[in-house]
């Protein structure tokens, strides 16, 4: 609520979504620097990967969000490491047709 | 004028780029945000969104439909394992056997222990009863007498030493005993309640009004069953349930003896317990009977009335906040009494309407086991700790039923793997105090009245209600059941993807992270002192906790695990 009269929740979400545009141009400046040369299926790995970062980042704090802090901190321990580790590893398959092309 | 546009442009790139960052960065915390705000609000507590059916009979069912209905659902889940039998609520309630133990001792005070239960003459009904779970290794009657000689004194005097650190949850809880009784139990046969209905304090026969109808040309005949199942669970959810299921009916799950029939109400002593003839009448008056062979005695046996064609069953959770503060903080009256008003107010829409019905409602104004009916009519399914483990509720689920002739469209029984999970899962089992609840990796071997189901020691279950702190009862096992759960996107996402996941992997992934990630009390922690320190499976809601809120400081029972 904001000022008691108005769900802000609602243009949080709107923000979030208007900044995925944002993300997207980010990115395709990114790859264009990191010389990677993105396929649809590329995209299609990136895309997923960082939705299941969002939803890895989100979990632990939706549980503390429900009086489960213990477990919410736990979660936070397990996932931050596997999620950056995948990161990692995505980040090299889309370097895959790249070195390729450089050789 | 080239180095001009080429710096323009390495400048709209670099906005991009930074850009690109400031969006993740928003996202990184705006997501995670976003997820702690909805987990934190209210709105999530399955159940109490409101009454609209939407909003919390939310799991499509549909795909999770058992082809072969009832049938499969018995064939697969609950095998018959020899005659079935009704049951009978004076020896299958705890309460009510042990009164009946207790008086047989009353009568004998030379009785000891050691000179075993045969020499107390409990009845064919009872004898057979703690017979058939000798037979499984159970020593029920031994359980039985422990309550009222060890559990209840140690009780009353925990209960002197506590009761102000709970004077919140027993106030809380008592007021809503207050109208426990309301509406008043049922005490005339089917045929007189079921047909009528109050109008302004006068008695309304609905035969009477159908009559009338028929007469004007205006009876109110449903369009088709599935018209009729439709405004039935619409006024269901408005009346107050979160969840409603309709199914046929099914006699061996009524109780042998029918409110406002039958004997039972004029039961008497056995008065020469030498004579066994004598006691087996007696004990037949009182609301035993011979036991089929091979299966569980019968109470009056009363005939289930023929009007009662359809099974209305509506759940409705417990508040969520002293729900995970059990076994001390919680009780079992709020939810039992938003369910029993449900049911009462749905079965006087169904007479008004112009069919038959009857209410059947928490916490004792029952004639029928609820748990089959609620299976049967795809609430959920029959967990563990052998309570309906329903998707959107979990455990966390009382019922009422209302009875009827009104036909509707009926619904299928479900299969979302809660009878697989709880094969492997068992923390239910690990958490019980009492140690009621097995740990058998299947129902071999487990059944009653002829049916294999999970089941528990409802004589030890019963003994750790006569040991806890705070309002009466435990209700351990549900609050500690993966599957009661809040209505939020983490395990909304588990609700979808575990009965859809045919490896299993999911299945032992969510119990890995529900035994690694949520931290409980260990089972003697729950109990009383010297043993544990009543604990409870999380700390009372700011609400409950009397120092927040008054002056005082009374002794906290948990200060002894510390």
């Amino acid at each position: 609520m904001f000022f008691g009269v108005f769900d802000f929740t609602f243009v949080v979400w709107l923000i979030v979504g208007a900044v995925s545009v944002l993300v997207v141009m980010g990115a395709i400046e990114w790859f264009k620097d990191a010389g990677i040369t993105m396929s649809w299926w590329k995209w299609l790995v990136s895309v997923v990967w960082y939705i299941i970062f969002l939803m890895g980042m989100a979990a632990p704090f939706t549980l503390m969000g429900e009086g489960e802090a213990a477990a919410g901190w736990k979660m936070l321990l397990f996932t931050l490491p596997v999620l950056i580790i995948t990161g990692f590893a995505v980040y090299r398959i889309l370097k895959i047709g790249t070195e390729k092309k450089k050789a | 004028m080239g180095d001009q546009t080429e710096k323009k442009k390495l400048s709209r790139r670099d906005f991009l780029k930074m850009g690109g960052l400031v969006g993740v960065a928003t996202q990184v915390i705006a997501v995670p945000a976003l997820g702690f705000k909805e987990a934190a609000s209210k709105e999530s507590h399955t159940g109490w969104e409101s009454f609209h059916e939407e909003n919390t009979q939310f799991f499509n069912r549909k795909p999770f439909e058992l082809k072969g209905g009832i049938d499969e659902l018995y064939e697969k889940n609950f095998p018959t394992t020899g005659p079935n039998s009704r049951p009978n609520q004076m020896v299958d309630m705890p309460f009510v056997r042990q009164d009946r133990v207790m008086g047989a001792i009353a009568q004998n005070p030379e009785w000891k222990p050691e000179d075993g239960r045969e020499a107390l003459n409990l009845g064919p009904d009872l004898d057979a009863y703690y017979a058939h779970y000798e037979e499984r290794g159970q020593n029920r009657f031994t359980d039985d007498i422990t309550v009222p000689t060890v559990n209840i004194p140690a009780w009353v005097a925990n209960h002197e030493t506590y009761d102000d650190h709970f004077a919140l949850s027993l106030a809380y809880f008592g007021a809503w005993s207050e109208h426990a009784g309301y509406p008043p139990e049922i005490t005339e046969p089917p045929d007189v309640t079921d047909y009528r209905y109050f109008e302004h304090g006068h008695a309304v026969d609905i035969r009477e009004v159908n009559k009338a109808r028929d007469e004007r040309g205006m009876r109110l005949k449903f369009k088709s069953p599935e018209h009729a199942a439709e405004l039935i669970k619409k006024a269901a959810h408005l009346y107050g349930a979160s969840v409603v299921g309709i199914t046929t009916m099914d006699p061996k799950f009524a109780y042998s003896s029918i409110r406002g029939m039958g004997p039972s109400k004029d039961a008497a002593p056995v008065e020469d317990a030498s004579d066994e003839d004598a006691a087996a009448a007696a004990a037949a008056a009182a609301g035993g009977g011979a036991a089929p062979e091979g299966g569980m005695p019968q109470m009056g046996d009363d005939p289930v009335p023929e009007h009662w064609k359809f099974v209305v069953v509506l759940g409705v959770p417990h508040e969520w906040e002293q729900f995970v503060s059990n076994p001390q903080y919680g009780d079992s009256l709020d939810a039992y009494n938003r369910a029993r008003m449900a049911g009462w107010r749905l079965a006087n829409f169904v007479k008004r309407l112009g069919y038959a019905s009857r209410w059947h409602c928490p916490p004792m104004s029952y004639d029928m086991v609820v748990t089959p009916f609620a299976v049967q009519a795809g609430i959920g399914e029959w967990g563990r700790c052998a309570c309906v483990i329903s998707p959107e509720l979990g455990g966390n689920v009382r019922f009422s039923v209302v009875t009827t002739e009104l036909e509707m469209a009926i619904d299928q029984p479900i299969d979302i793997g809660v009878t697989d999970f709880c094969k492997d899962c068992k923390i239910c089992a690990e958490v019980c105090p009492s140690a009621s609840i097995s740990f058998a990796d299947n129902t071999e071997g487990i059944n009653s009245r002829g049916i294999e189901h999970w089941d528990i020691n409802n004589s030890t279950c019963y003994g750790y209600w006569m040991e806890s702190m705070g309002p009466i009862g435990c209700r351990l096992c549900i609050a500690a059941c993966p599957y009661s759960r809040k209505d939020n996107w983490v395990h909304g996402v588990a609700r979808v993807l575990d009965p859809i996941d045919p490896t299993g992997l999911f299945n032992d992934s969510l119990i890995w992270m529900q035994k690694t990630l949520f931290d409980a009390p260990e089972a003697s922690e729950y109990k009383r002192p010297p043993d544990g320190c009543f604990a409870s499976y999380r700390p009372a809601p700011d609400w409950l906790n009397v120092e927040n809120w008054f002056t005082i400081t009374p002794p906290d029972p948990h200060d002894l695990c510390n």
